[in-house]
C-alpha cells in the first residue's frame, strides 16, 4: 500500500487515498498518516527552492517509509508515503499522470481551487494509475 | 445520384473548413465560467436554464443569417429537411461535431443527438446541480434561428452526457408556422 496525499495552498488537504502498492509490512495507522505527511511540509518546502524539478524525490522519512514530493507549477503539492522499494522512476511517472490528471479537475468550472477533490473519476483513475505504475 | 443528406454532410464538412476556429479550451472555459457565473448571480438552477436558453434564443437570431450566407441554403422543403439541415450542416460548421437526426412521435418532432460537445469539455456536474441543463444554450440557438424562419419550435434537452446518458439530445416540436409579414400588410 502507498498513502497519497494532495495539499493545496494554505497547507489544505485536498485529496487523500490509500493506493495499491506493494507492501512495507509496518503500514503507519490511520490517523497517523496524515500528521506524517504534514510533518513533511517543512522539508518539502525547502527542497522546492533547491531546484527547478517539480518532482522532488525523497523528502522525509518515516520509520524508514520515504516521504516523496512532487510541486506543480500553482504549487500544490503531492506526496506520497510509501516502501523504500519503490523505485523512483515509477514515482516520478506516476505523480506526472496524477498532475495530468489534477488538470483535469482543475479545469472544470464547478470545481474551486483548493477545495477537497470529490470527482469519482478522479479517484478512479488515480487508483488505476497506482496499479499500473506501483504493482508490476 | 447523392441523396439530399449525403450532400448536406457535405455541405457541413466544406463550410466547416473555411470557419474561422478558435481554441476549443478557450471556449469550453468561456462558456463554464459564463454558467458558474449565472449560478452564483440567480442561485436557482430553474432560472439559469432559462437564462441559458435564452442567450442562446438571442444568439440563434443573429446566427441564422450567418448560416445562411455561409452555406448558401435556401428554404427547406419540408421539416425532415430543415432538421438535417441543423444536424449536418448547423452543428458541423458551428461546433464541429457531427449530429443525427432521429424523428420523433410524430411530424412535427425531431430529435438531434451528438457526441463531443465541445462546450462541456472538462465538466463534472456536482450532485447539487444534477438539474441543471448545461447545454441550454444549445436549445435557445435552435429556436432562435428557426424564428427567424417563420418556425416556432420549442426545445428541450432530453439527454445529456454531463448526466450519463451515452449521447446528449435535443428535441424539438414544432408549434406553428408563421406567415412570412410584409411591410403594408397590417394597414
Amino acid at each position: 500500500m502507498v498513502y497519497i496525499a494532495i495539499v493545496g495552498k494554505g497547507d489544505v488537504l485536498i485529496y487523500e487515498a490509500k493506493l495499491p502498492g506493494p507492501s512495507s509490512g509496518k503500514v503507519p495507522p490511520e490517523n497517523q498518516l496524515q500528521f506524517i505527511v504534514h510533518q513533511a511540509l517543512d522539508s518539502l518546502d525547502h527542497k522546492t527552492w533547491s531546484g527547478t524539478s517539480m518532482y522532488l524525490k525523497q523528502v522525509d522519512t518515516f520509520n524508514k517509509m520515504p516521504v516523496s514530493a512532487f510541486v506543480t507549477a500553482g504549487h500544490i503539492k503531492f506526496m506520497l508515503l510509501h516502501s523504500s522499494s519503490l523505485e523512483e522512476n515509477a514515482i516520478k511517472q506516476f505523480f506526472y499522470e496524477v498532475y495530468r490528471l489534477y488538470i483535469k479537475v482543475a479545469m472544470n468550472p464547478f470545481y474551486l481551487k483548493n477545495t477537497p477533490i470529490t470527482s469519482s473519476a478522479f479517484n478512479d483513475r488515480v487508483r488505476t494509475s497506482a496499479r499500473n505504475f506501483f504493482m508490476r | 445520384a447523392m441523396s439530399l443528406h449525403t450532400k448536406m454532410a457535405r455541405l457541413g464538412d466544406s463550410t466547416f473548413s473555411t470557419m474561422e476556429k478558435v481554441n476549443s479550451e478557450l471556449l469550453a472555459m468561456t462558456y463554464g465560467a459564463l454558467v458558474t457565473t449565472l449560478i452564483k448571480d440567480f442561485q436557482d438552477v430553474k432560472v439559469v436554464n432559462t437564462e441559458l436558453e435564452k442567450m442562446g434564443y438571442n444568439i440563434g437570431v443573429r446566427l441564422i443569417d450567418e448560416f445562411l450566407a455561409k452555406t448558401g441554403v435556401t428554404q427547406c422543403r419540408n421539416l425532415k429537411e430543415t432538421a438535417h439541415s441543423i444536424a449536418k450542416i448547423g452543428f458541423k460548421m458551428f461546433l464541429g461535431i457531427n449530429a443525427e437526426v432521429t424523428w420523433g412521435a410524430d411530424a412535427r418532432q425531431f430529435s438531434i443527438e451528438f457526441k463531443g460537445n465541445p462546450l462541456i469539455e472538462f465538466v463534472e456536474l456536482p450532485e447539487k446541480f444534477k438539474n441543471l441543463d448545461y447545454s441550454n444554450l444549445l436549445c435557445g440557438v435552435i429556436r432562435g434561428a428557426l424564428h427567424m424562419v417563420q418556425m416556432v419550435v420549442t426545445t428541450e434537452l432530453r439527454k445529456s452526457e454531463l448526466k450519463g446518458d451515452p449521447v446528449s439530445e435535443i428535441y424539438v416540436t414544432l408549434k406553428q408556422h408563421l406567415a412570412e409579414k410584409f411591410k403594408g400588410e397590417d394597414d
